[in-house]
Order: structure tokens, then C-alpha cells, then sequence
């Protein structure tokens, strides 16, 4: 993402990205980053809570106008049970256990195979 | 414009998690070829705004591989393909596809922790944002080749962000 965020900025168009992988922002140097110190899958606020999900994204895209130079800047919210929860989860499942890496379409719902396969390929 | 990248290094709890040595050492465990994070060598150009973002068009590109209900979803082949997602589509019809299924968990229930649209049209209704992009975007993240990053995926994100004449682009990465 940053490298597209990159890509754009040198095109004339500001960037933002809202991430929370900080070694990975730090090695890529994308030109307008906030960091959210969040377990990955949550970079957008925390399940079922839209007042949190308001409080990030609306914090988030004020760094649209308060960056004078490239870099990242740390958003203040936290959340240990969050990380509590993404670490049990990782214990219960010790083995890696995601499916192969292939060119089958991976549809969330099985409705949603049958739905897409009937309306043919179909991106837009 | 300064001549340095501005880190500010996180004061937050927990200690930020070192993804790139912690992958490094699962990829290397299951006997996968090492992933290649984008390691920059040179400063970012950054674009100034052309009007207050009150007043901006924003899109959106999102690689957590969402689609929407109908679409085709992604596959986890570094798949560099793009999908299009309405701005006013509704947050039940959002799905996700992405080769780290374990982040996937709370996603696919809520969709708003990784695909911010009922968040981006309250802050049109707020005044705080100008308008949408009739359509955001969505990618795969994970793609093992950066050479299929730069060759496909840039220039199909580039032709549909062209198509919406955004002012600025929001990026939320998995």
C-alpha cells in the first residue's frame, strides 16, 4: 500500500494510510501515515463499536492536513483486550492452518459463489 | 518541504508487534519463499491539498480483498486484480477474501473494522468530508511479486482512481 500511496503522491494526489503495521510503514516510507496500535484486522476501530470507529477515522483523516513533511504519526487509542483476544486466538490455533494458495476465488459465504457465478465474471 | 521522514515512534501500549521478523521466521518455519516487504530507499514526494478536505472528493482503497455480495472474490495466488465497491453500498453486502483468514474473524461480521464506508458517509453528512467516490477500491494485500504490484495492480488502481476525480485518496491496509 504504501508503494501505491507513493505512486500517487509523486502524481499530484495526497495520500493517507491508516495502517497498524509499524515496521512495515517504517520500512516503506509512505508520504502521510497515522498508526493505529491495534492487532491487524482492526485498522478501522474495533468490532461493533461505531463510536470507536468514528473516533478513529475521523481522528485519522485530520492527518490529511497536519502533515508539513513525509512521515508517521502515532494515533493515542489504545485497546490491551484487543490484543488479549487476537493472542488467544492465536494460541488455539497453533498450526497455520490457511488455505492453499491458488487461483479459486476464496468467497466469504457460499451464496455469495453461487450469486457471483451466476451473473458470470463479474468485478464491477 | 523538509528533507527527512518525520517517524514519530509510538508511546502506546503494547510495544508495536514486529510483523516483518515475525513472518520472516512462519514463512521460514512452513518452508514458504521468503515475502518481500517494500523497503523504500528514497524520501516520498507529498502532494499538497488542493482545498480543505471539507471540500474534497475522497476514495478509498482497501486490501483486505473486500467484495461485494455478487462479485467475484479474490484468490490468494497473488491475485492483482481490483474490485470496484459502490461508496453507497450497504455495509451488510461487504464481504472479504484475503490469504490471512485468521484477521479476517471479526471482519466478516463487522464489516467497519477494515472497510470504513458507514464511517466515510457520516462525515459527508458532518460536513467534514466534501464527497465520495462513486466507487472505492479494493485489493489484495499479500501479493508475493512486487513486480505484478507495480505492472498490474498500480496501473488498474490508477486507471479507476483516474476515472473519479478524486482530491484525496484514504488507504487502509491488511
Amino acid at each position: 500500500m504504501s508503494l501505491i500511496a507513493r505512486h500517487f503522491e509523486s502524481k499530484g494526489l495526497p495520500t493517507l494510510i491508516l495502517g497498524s503495521a509499524f515496521d512495515i510503514l517504517a520500512a516503506a516510507m509512505p508520504p502521510r501515515a497515522m498508526f493505529l496500535n491495534y492487532p491487524l484486522g482492526f485498522e478501522a476501530g474495533k468490532p461493533f463499536d461505531k463510536q470507536n470507529q468514528s473516533e478513529i477515522i475521523r481522528a485519522a483523516l485530520k492527518g490529511f492536513e497536519s502533515f508539513d513533511s513525509p512521515g508517521i504519526k502515532t494515533m493515542k487509542q489504545e485497546w490491551q483486550a484487543g490484543w488479549q483476544m487476537t493472542q488467544e486466538r492465536a494460541n488455539r490455533e497453533k498450526a497455520d492452518n490457511r488455505s492453499t494458495r491458488d487461483t479459486t476465488p476464496r468467497y466469504q459465504k457460499e451464496e455469495d459463489r453461487l450469486l457471483a457465478e451466476s451473473n458470470g465474471d463479474n468485478q464491477l | 518541504m523538509s528533507n527527512h521522514y518525520q517517524i514519530e515512534q509510538s508511546s502506546t501500549k503494547p510495544k508495536p508487534t514486529e510483523y516483518i521478523q515475525q513472518t520472516r521466521q512462519r514463512y521460514d518455519s512452513l518452508g514458504y519463499p521468503p515475502y518481500q516487504w517494500f523497503q523504500a530507499e528514497d524520501l516520498p514526494e507529498l502532494a499538497p491539498l488542493s482545498k480543505p478536505l471539507s471540500e474534497s472528493k475522497l476514495g478509498l482503497l482497501s486490501s483486505a480483498g473486500t467484495y461485494v455480495s455478487g462479485q467475484t472474490a479474490f484468490f490468494y495466488k497473488d491475485d492483482a486484480s481490483i474490485r470496484q465497491i459502490p461508496s453507497g453500498t450497504g455495509a451488510s453486502d461487504l464481504r472479504f477474501s484475503h490469504i490471512m483468514e485468521n484477521y479476517l474473524v471479526e471482519a466478516w461480521q463487522d464489516p467497519g473494522v477494515l472497510f470504513p464506508i458507514e464511517q466515510l458517509r457520516g462525515m459527508v453528512a458532518d460536513g467534514l468530508i466534501g464527497s465520495l467516490a462513486d466507487n472505492f477500491i479494493s485489493c489484495m494485500g499479500g501479493i508475493y511479486s512486487q513486480r505484478k504490484v507495480r505492472d498490474e495492480l498500480i496501473p488498474e488502481v490508477e486507471a479507476a482512481v483516474d476515472e473519479q476525480n478524486l482530491d484525496v485518496l484514504l488507504l487502509v491496509p491488511l
